[in-house]
C-alpha cells in the first residue's frame, strides 16, 4: 500500500532530475561514438555518399550540393523544394553541372549541383539521386536577405585527432539542431594531413555526415584553404571556392554581415592583397559587421606570424574589421583590440586557433597580444559567433557543451 | 688549413644553431610531427630541451674553439659531439618539415635544399679530426655538394613560383619603395618572372660550382653574396625581427664564402700551422 502510495512521488522526483541524468553530450561516451561512425555511408558503391552543402559568394540565393559515388555512374540528380510541412515536396530537380573523378582515388567521383536562384531565409528539403540509390532526405536554409538575427560557426583543424573530429562534428550537430538561428559553418583549413591523400579527405568527408543534424539539417560549409590542404583535391571536393589557384572570395551572409575568406597558402602580398583592399572598401561602408577568415595567424598563439601580418592587417585596421577568425595554432585565443601593433580600443580582435579534433597544444600565454582581455586555452571546440542589429556576440563552445570563452562585440 | 678559416667555420655554426635555437619560439617541424602521438605536454618540453642545448652547445663552441682542444682529448671528444648534434638538429628539422608536408614539392626539397646546414658541423669534425690535405680535399667536395644543394632546393621552389618567395620579394619591394596596393598585382607579376631568373641562375652556378678540376673563385663569391642576399630577404621583407631566419641561413651564402677563401689559399696542413 505504502508502495502505491510513493509511486507518484516517485515518478515526480525522476522526471524533475531526468535531464541531469541524461547524457547531456553522447558524443563523449565511446559506445555512442562508436555506433554512429559506424553507420557512416559507404563509398565504395554506386550510391551518393559524403553530402556536403557549399556556401561562397551569395548564400542568400545559391549554394552549391556536392556529394560522391564509388563509381562513375550515369544518372545523377539532385531532387529539391522549398520545406512547406511535415511533407516534403522536392519539386525541383537539377543534374550536377560537374562530376569528375577525384585525384588519385580508387574510383570515387565527385558531383557538384549547383541551386541558383534560391529565396533567401528559405528552408529547402533536397534528396541526392545517383543511378536509384538515394540519400536521406536532408535540408539546409539560405541566408537571409533581412536583419535579422542569426548565427554562424567557426572553427578550424581538423587534421588529426580523427576520433576527436568526429566527436566534434556531433557537437556541430547537436548544435545545429537546438538552434534554428544557426545557419552555416565556417571551416578554417587543415582539414586533414595530407592534401594530396584521398583516403585522408574520404574519411574526413564520411565523418562530415556526422554535422548532420537528426532531423535532416545540414549546416552549409564556407571552406579555407590550410597548409596541410594542397593539391588538386581541396577544389575537387569543394568545387573550386573562390577560383582555381585563388581560393579568396567573400560571403555576404546578409545584407548587413560579410565574412572575407583569404588564402594564405598563395601570395599574399600580391594580387590578394589587391583584391583585398578593394574588396574591403566597398564591403566596409554596405554592412554593419566585417569579418575575415584564414588560415595561418597574423597574432599567432603558438608560432610565428604569417605573411598575413604584413600585408592583411594594414588592410584589416584601415577598413576597421569587426572580428578575424585565425587558424593552425591549435589553441584557443581572443587577443586584446590590435591596432598599429598595440592594445587600442578601437582595434581588431582576432580569435580563433584550431580545435576541431587536432591535438591541443600550450598556448603561449605570455605574448603582449594575448593579455587581459584577451585570453588563452586549449581544448577541442568550435566558435559560435551571433550577429544581431546592436552587438556580435562570440563564444567558444568546448567538446563538453560547456563554454569556453565569450565576448561582446558593439557596432563601431 | 687556416685557423682562420676553421675558426670562420665554427662561427658559422654558432650563428647558425642560434638562429635555430631563436626559431624555436614556435614549435619545431619535430614537434608538429610527434604532436599528435606524443602529445602537447610533452612535445613543449621536447622544444624547450632542444632550445636549451642550442644555446649551452653555441656557447661551449665557441669556449672549445678558444681552447682549441686536441681532436683525442675529452674536451675535444665534447667538441666534435656538440657538432655532431648541431649538425643532427638542422637534419631532423628538414626530414620532419618534409614528413609533416607529404606531397608537396616545396617541402620535399628541404632535406637537400638544408643540406649546407648539416654539412657545415661534420666538416669542421672531419677538418678537426684529420687535418690531411686528403681529408681538406673532402670537405671541400662535401661543402661543394651541400651549396648545391642548398641553390638546387632554392632554384626548385624558384622555379616552381613558391609562393612565399614572391612575398619575400614583394615584401622586400614594399620596403624598399613603400607599401603601394595599387601596385601589388605588379609586383607580384615581377616577382614571378623574376624568380623564374633566379631559378636558371641557380641551376647555372650548381653546374659551374661542380665542375671537376675547376674551382671558379667568381662563381663561389657570387653564390655567397646571392647566399646572402636571399638569407637577409626574409628581414627585408618582414623586419628585423626576423633576424632568426637570416641567423639559420648563414651558412647558404657563408660556406660558399668559405670556399671562395679556402680556394684563394695555399693547402696548409694544421699540424703544421
Amino acid at each position: 500500500m505504502k508502495t502505491k502510495a510513493l509511486a507518484p512521488l516517485g515518478l515526480l522526483i525522476f522526471t524533475f532530475f531526468s535531464p541531469v541524468f541524461a547524457q547531456p553530450s553522447p558524443w563523449l561516451d565511446e559506445e555512442y561514438l562508436e555506433q554512429r561512425t559506424s553507420q557512416l555511408t559507404p563509398t565504395r558503391s554506386a550510391a551518393p555518399s559524403q553530402w556536403r552543402v557549399i556556401w561562397t559568394k551569395e548564400p542568400s540565393t545559391r549554394a552549391t550540393v556536392s556529394w560522391t559515388t564509388g563509381k562513375k555512374g550515369s544518372e545523377h540528380r539532385l531532387m529539391y523544394g522549398v520545406r512547406s510541412s511535415d511533407d516534403p515536396k522536392l519539386t525541383e530537380s537539377i543534374k550536377p553541372q560537374k562530376n569528375g573523378a577525384y585525384s588519385s582515388a580508387r574510383g570515387e567521383y565527385f558531383h557538384h549541383a549547383r541551386l541558383s536562384g534560391l529565396s533567401p531565409s528559405t528552408t529547402y528539403d533536397f534528396q541526392i539521386e545517383s543511378d536509384g540509390h538515394q540519400s536521406p532526405l536532408m535540408h539546409f536554409t539560405t541566408a537571409p536577405a533581412d536583419d535579422r538575427t542569426f548565427r554562424v560557426l567557426f572553427g578550424g583543424d581538423s587534421r588529426t585527432g580523427i576520433e576527436v573530429r568526429a566527436q566534434v562534428n556531433l557537437l556541430i550537430a547537436d548544435l545545429s539542431e537546438k538552434d534554428n538561428q544557426l545557419i552555416g559553418f565556417a571551416h578554417g583549413g587543415d582539414y586533414i594531413v595530407s592534401g594530396r591523400s584521398w583516403s585522408q579527405w574520404s574519411t574526413w568527408l564520411s565523418q562530415h555526415e556526422l554535422t548532420v543534424a537528426n532531423s535532416g539539417k545540414v549546416l552549409p560549409i564556407i571552406p579555407t584553404r590550410g597548409n596541410h590542404d594542397g593539391g588538386p583535391l581541396y577544389d575537387e571536393i569543394f568545387d573550386t571556392p573562390g577560383g582555381k589557384d585563388k581560393n579568396y572570395f567573400f560571403t555576404r551572409l546578409s545584407p548587413d554581415v560579410a565574412l572575407v575568406t583569404l588564402n594564405t597558402e598563395i601570395s599574399a602580398g600580391g594580387e590578394q592583397r589587391f583584391w583585398l583592399g578593394q574588396t574591403l572598401a566597398s564591403l566596409r561602408s554596405q554592412v554593419r559587421w566585417l569579418l575575415a577568415e584564414y588560415h595561418r595567424p597574423a597574432w599567432p598563439a603558438v608560432k610565428s606570424p604569417g605573411a598575413a601580418k604584413k600585408f592583411w592587417v594594414p588592410l584589416f585596421e584601415k577598413f576597421n574589421l569587426d572580428l578575424v577568425v585565425e587558424s593552425d595554432g591549435h589553441v584557443i585565443k581572443r587577443t586584446v583590440p590590435i591596432r598599429n601593433e598595440k592594445k587600442d580600443p578601437t582595434g581588431i580582435v582576432y580569435v580563433g586557433e584550431g580545435g576541431l579534433g587536432v591535438p591541443q597544444r600550450k598556448p603561449k600565454s605570455d605574448r603582449w597580444y594575448l593579455q587581459q582581455p584577451g585570453m588563452t586555452g586549449a581544448g577541442h571546440h568550435v566558435m559560435r559567433v551571433e550577429f544581431s542589429k546592436t552587438k556580435m556576440d562570440y563564444e567558444v563552445i568546448l567538446l563538453d557543451g560547456k563554454q569556453g570563452d565569450n565576448y561582446e562585440f558593439s557596432v563601431r | 688549413m687556416q685557423q682562420k678559416l676553421i675558426w670562420f667555420l665554427r662561427i658559422l655554426i654558432v650563428i647558425q644553431s642560434l638562429g635555430y635555437a631563436a626559431k624555436l619560439a614556435a614549435p619545431s617541424a619535430l614537434n608538429s610531427y610527434l604532436l599528435g602521438s606524443m602529445g602537447g605536454a610533452f612535445v613543449l618540453a621536447l622544444d624547450h630541451s632542444v632550445w636549451l642545448f642550442l644555446l649551452f652547445a653555441s656557447g661551449a663552441l665557441l669556449v672549445l674553439g678558444f681552447f682549441g682542444p686536441a681532436a683525442s682529448s675529452v674536451l675535444g671528444k665534447i667538441d666534435f659531439a656538440f657538432l655532431g648534434l648541431l649538425a643532427l638538429w638542422p637534419f631532423v628539422a628538414s626530414i620532419f618539415s618534409w614528413l609533416n608536408n607529404t606531397g608537396d614539392p616545396f617541402y620535399a626539397t628541404d632535406p637537400i635544399g638544408h643540406a649546407v646546414r648539416f654539412a657545415a658541423p661534420l666538416a669542421l669534425v672531419f677538418l678537426t679530426i684529420n687535418p690531411t690535405q686528403g681529408c681538406q680535399r673532402g670537405v671541400d667536395w662535401l661543402l661543394r655538394l651541400s651549396v648545391a644543394g642548398a641553390f638546387i632546393g632554392h632554384g626548385l621552389c624558384a622555379w616552381w613560383i613558391k609562393p612565399s618567395f614572391i612575398d619575400l620579394i614583394v615584401g622586400t619591394w614594399d620596403t624598399i619603395l613603400g607599401q603601394d596596393l595599387s601596385a601589388s598585382v605588379s609586383r607580384q607579376a615581377f616577382a614571378e618572372a623574376l624568380l623564374s631568373v633566379i631559378a636558371i641562375q641557380d641551376f647555372i652556378l650548381v653546374v659551374l660550382l661542380l665542375l671537376p678540376h675547376r674551382k671558379i673563385r667568381t662563381v663561389a663569391m657570387w653564390m655567397a653574396i646571392w647566399g646572402l642576399v636571399t638569407a637577409m630577404s626574409r628581414m627585408t621583407a618582414y623586419g628585423w625581427g626576423n633576424w632568426h631566419d637570416l641567423a639559420l641561413r648563414v651558412c647558404n651564402g657563408g660556406i660558399p664564402l668559405f670556399l671562395w677563401y679556402s680556394w684563394k689559399q695555399p693547402t696548409i696542413d694544421r699540424t703544421n700551422s
